[in-house]
């Protein structure tokens, strides 16, 4: 069994992946939450 | 695009060459190099570089990140759907409403004495700090302005002196947007999508009205009102549905990205043999998808509500469980005050889930397991931001709301890895803070 690595990786330890940190981006926190459309009830609701 | 796959982790190659990578548990993305690609194709004497790129890919694969979390939906129901009106003034070629918008049983305004009395229920239920969302369809909905009026009203009243929040959405297709029914709107800060599948020579075709005329200019026209009030709207949205009846995503695109839309919303009307139809429809999306990003960024990627969704759960790190909420926090009236759990399949018997203020909970049962265990998605890739696929899809290709349609999870994974391309495209920065250039 591998063992397993509670701690996420840095980019400083790794040199063939490079992850990609949540960061929201400027200029869309404020974009309306749309959920609803023709035909479907959207993912997650 | 092709992909490649080891355990948890996604590795996905533009066509350009550049290579994303996903952990499909902890819904991180990441840049990869050439030698990881490489790595994760069997190699019988591998170099010392890409041992090494095998050994992060495993502990990649092995990390497990806290941050991360099963999306919970609230206890009971939050969203009620209500056909106000069962007729239409359109005939929609595709229309999955009966083909007319009655669903076999025309009535030109909803049974109020009846929805009063369950929406009453439903909002009694709700405890103090939580929300509740009503969408109007139909049938098509304006046909009934009064009624949008009454119920709103009625709704409001209900939580007066509450700590609830009531949202109010609607589908129309537009025709009948007058200043008047603009304006009815926006008092309701309603959030409004209008139906209008792409330009003239495709709307008309496909959404013509029941003599057989083009709906296209009145539907702009109801638009432009809507324009007119938007600050006043919660949003405005368009949403159009291609499937073997018309593909070409780009065209529709082209048609509405200069219309001040907050987002544009594209979905495949399914049938039978649509697999080729299925496929020039991802096409298209992807091309749209590389369109919208070179014209406006992130920003503009995200006014196509699917890419918007995408960016939503992984920022939000929430593993999506459930594809919709139909039978755990959402129901479905009909006119005449019969229950489902999703839209489209009212008037059918055996999908009746109560009426009026009885609802069947032993009915309900068969909703309450989150859809991805249902559907038996644990292997796949996308299942965290899927969430199980569309019972309505899977009854309509296999017969059975939980038998999945393979078209359907075809389609999903490829629009789902187009969304991870874009994704690391707009969030990867160098060690410069430059964004790179991954395609």
């Amino acid at each position: 069994m591998q063992k397993q690595d509670t701690k996420p990786t840095t980019e400083s330890e790794v040199k063939h992946i490079k992850k990609i940190e949540t960061q929201p981006a400027t200029g869309t926190e404020q974009k309306p939450e749309i959920r609803t459309a023709g035909g479907c009830i959207p993912v997650g609701t | 695009m092709k992909l490649a796959r080891q355990n948890n982790i996604i590795a996905i190659k533009s066509p350009k060459g550049t290579v994303m990578g996903f952990h499909a548990h902890n819904l991180q993305v990441a840049m990869l190099d050439d030698v990881v690609w490489e790595a994760l194709s069997p190699s019988p004497s591998p170099s010392a570089e890409l041992k090494e790129a095998r050994e992060e890919l495993l502990a990649w694969n092995n990390e497990q990140d806290a941050r991360v979390s099963d999306a919970i939906l609230p206890q009971g129901v939050r969203s009620l759907a209500i056909n106000v009106a069962q007729l239409c003034n359109l005939k929609c070629t595709y229309c999955a409403a009966g083909g007319d918008g009655t669903f076999g049983d025309p009535m030109k305004e909803i049974d109020l004495e009846i929805l009063y009395d369950q929406i009453r229920m439903l909002l009694h239920d709700v405890p103090n700090g939580g929300d509740f969302k009503f969408t109007f369809l139909g049938g098509e909905p304006l046909l009934a302005p009064d009624a949008l009026r009454v119920i709103h009203r009625f709704a409001k009243l209900q939580v007066a002196g509450r700590n609830i929040r009531l949202k109010f959405d609607i589908v129309t297709n537009g025709t009948l947007v007058t200043p008047k029914n603009a304006e009815l709107l926006a008092s309701m800060n309603c959030h409004v999508t209008v139906s209008l599948d792409g330009p003239p020579e495709v709307n008309d075709l496909s959404r013509p009205t029941k003599a057989g005329k083009g709906s296209t200019a009145k539907a702009l026209e109801g638009l432009a009102n809507l324009v007119a009030v938007k600050d006043r709207l919660g949003s405005l949205a368009v949403g159009s549905v291609f499937g073997q009846h018309f593909t070409d995503v780009v065209a529709t695109y082209k048609f509405l990205q200069p219309m001040a839309l907050d987002s544009i919303r594209f979905d495949f009307a399914v049938g039978e043999g649509d697999g080729e139809a299925s496929a020039k429809y991802v096409e298209g999306l992807s091309t749209v998808a590389d369109m919208a990003f070179d014209l406006g960024g992130e920003g503009e990627l995200r006014r196509l509500s699917m890419f918007d969704q995408y960016f939503r759960v992984l920022d939000a790190k929430k593993r999506i469980r459930n594809h919709c909420g139909a039978g755990k926090t959402h129901l479905h009236v009909d006119t005449r005050g019969s229950l489902t759990t999703c839209q489209w399949f009212v008037g059918v018997k055996d999908e009746q889930v109560g009426h009026g203020t009885s609802i069947n909970q032993e009915a309900l049962k068969e909703y309450a397991d989150p859809l991805v265990e249902q559907h038996s998605c644990q292997t796949c890739w996308v299942r965290n931001l899927c969430g199980g696929g569309c019972m309505y899809v899977n009854k309509t290709k296999t017969g059975s709301k939980h038998k999945k349609d393979s078209e359907f999870c075809t389609r999903t994974r490829s629009i789902v890895a187009k969304g991870i391309e874009k994704y690391a495209e707009a969030r990867y920065k160098t060690d410069h803070g430059v964004r790179s250039e991954t395609h």
